[in-house]
């Protein structure tokens, strides 16, 4: 469901200016600015859900952040940062009982932030589902070869079975995706709250550029944890 | 620091220097140069250089300039810094990061209309981009204010915090904090968006203006009275003349002389000239 730009900023309370300026701070991704025709030529709509939920965000946290910084909180940072499994073993979001499981499934020991993501996700899963450590292996085994694909974090995993196995889909948010509907969707998760999340509790651990100096300014690139060549 | 040296033919030099001057090739490797001129091609690696002029070649490789003049193709590689570089050419950077960056030496003129394109290419970061000669926007940059003078493309949405315009421009899109675009009928942009967004047929440095780090001096500058084509501008605050658009939204919003405008929203002021024709007029 969509939100006219018009709507958006009447509901919101923002300006023209607050909104491009967020749009170029990268608070706001560009492609979620979508153009369509109108009656008035072409106007600009936004997924309804998302940003009126990135605004609100953005309202509250601004007074705590700069600008700089909450576009490193709120925007996908997925490129450079690898997470070891002694990583994995701080976020008490991922089960400790499945890092093993992980390992085995994607084939490594260094992991991206991506798919961090999916093992919280796959691990929120397990607690409550009755899916074993076997069938989460597969899962990551089908998902694992896509995932480098994925430069944001602005995609949706969905988790379905069919008698009692266990399948996963990701797409993009903004994309439409029909599934078969003999399927029964067990969960739905935007890997962006996961991210937000993520990146909120656990900034000082894994250093999202958000160490606390001395003097309480926030410091910029410091500390290596978590950290490792691909 | 040593002595002035004169360098002919092929030379190569290391240390500190006051001056250097050079007809030819010259290596410069791990130096410290006041000043340095040179007709030739240069070969520049980790070394500090005060004032350099220079007509040919430049390789530079991970090293510093303060005021950097040059006409002909620079390759800066590696990560390369500078307060002032002025490039007559081609430029091609691993990563180049200054203060001002100038594209061609002609100062201000809103004549300039040359096919003369600079080809730049790879990473760039400054405090501003002066546009003087033709330039397509096709590498990486991050410039917090353009100013541009010459004819400028851009493929992408333009993004910087202020932009001046006293030229052609092709865009699909501009989003600044402020921008200003003399009128000129080579205007092709979709969407203007920001704060504050005035298109004028005639320029007068502002304070704001006065505050950007600039490499020449800019007087006002007075327009052809052309006509500016946009389909929408979005801002808070619009001041426009000579402009024909389909959709003018902002909050306070005044249309001046010579406009053809479809549609104009506004949410707490509107002024419109008798010059103008606006089609339909809504408050929301």
């Amino acid at each position: 469901m969509y939100i006219t730009k018009k709507d958006l900023l009447n509901e919101t309370g923002i300006s023209y200016g607050q909104l491009y300026r967020w749009k170029r701070e990268g608070l706001i991704p560009e492609e979620w600015f979508i153009k369509q025709s109108a009656f008035t030529g072409q106007e600009t709509v936004f997924p309804k859900q998302q940003i009126l939920k990135r605004i609100n965000a953005i309202q509250e946290l601004k007074d705590k952040y700069s600008l700089e910084e909450l576009a490193k909180i709120l925007s996908p940072e997925v490129a450079e940062r690898y997470f070891t499994t002694e990583d994995l073993k701080i976020i008490e979001e991922i089960n400790d009982n499945l890092i093993p499981a992980y390992v085995q499934g994607f084939d490594k020991n260094n992991f991206t932030f991506i798919e961090v993501l999916i093992m919280i996700a796959l691990s929120n899963f397990k607690a409550s589902s009755e899916i074993s450590r076997g069938q989460i292996i597969e899962i990551v085994e089908g998902l694992k070869d896509y995932l480098p694909e994925m430069k944001s974090t602005g995609f949706i995993l969905i988790l379905f079975d069919r008698e009692k196995d266990y399948y996963a889909t990701v797409y993009e948010e903004q994309a439409q995706v029909f599934i078969d509907s003999r399927l029964k969707i067990l969960e739905k998760i935007h890997l962006n709250d996961l991210s937000n999340l993520l990146k909120l509790k656990y900034r000082k651990s894994f250093n999202f550029k958000f160490d606390q100096e001395e003097d309480g300014k926030l410091d910029f690139n410091s500390g290596e944890i978590g950290v490792s060549p691909v | 620091m040593r002595r002035t040296i004169i360098a002919l033919g092929d030379r190569s030099i290391c240390g500190d220097y006051k001056s250097v001057k050079a007809a030819g090739d010259l290596n410069i490797a791990d130096s410290v140069i006041r000043r340095l001129t040179c007709a030739g091609d240069l070969s520049i690696v980790k070394s500090k250089i005060g004032k350099t002029t220079c007509a040919g070649y430049i390789c530079a490789e991970a090293s510093e300039f303060h005021y950097l003049k040059a006409a002909g193709a620079i390759d800066f590689q590696g990560v390369c810094q500078g307060k002032i570089i002025i490039a007559k050419g081609h430029l091609s950077a691993d990563y180049l990061e200054c203060q001002i960056l100038r594209n061609g030496f002609k100062m201000a003129s809103v004549k300039i209309d040359s096919n003369n394109q600079s080809i730049w290419s790879g990473s760039y970061k400054a405090e501003i981009l002066e546009n003087t000669a033709p330039l397509h926007l096709d590498f990486d940059y991050e410039f917090k204010n353009i100013i541009s003078l010459a004819p400028l493309i851009s493929e992408n949405e333009i993004v910087c915090e202020n932009f001046y315009s006293f030229n052609r421009i092709t865009a699909p899109e501009v989003n600044a904090e402020n921008i200003f675009l003399l009128a000129h009928d080579g205007i092709s942009i979709n969407q203007l968006a920001g704060s504050n967004v005035t298109i004028k047929n005639k320029f007068k440095p502002d304070k704001l203006f006065r505050s950007i780090p600039k490499s020449q001096t800019y007087r006002k500058i007075k327009g052809e009275r052309d006509m500016v084509s946009v389909k929408s501008i979005e801002a808070d605050r619009i001041q426009i003349e000579y402009t024909k658009a389909e959709l003018v939204s902002g909050q306070d919003v005044i249309i001046g002389e010579l406009c053809i405008i479809e549609r104009v929203e506004y949410r707490n002021s509107i002024r419109i000239s008798e010059k103008s024709i606006v089609n339909e007029v809504v408050k929301v």
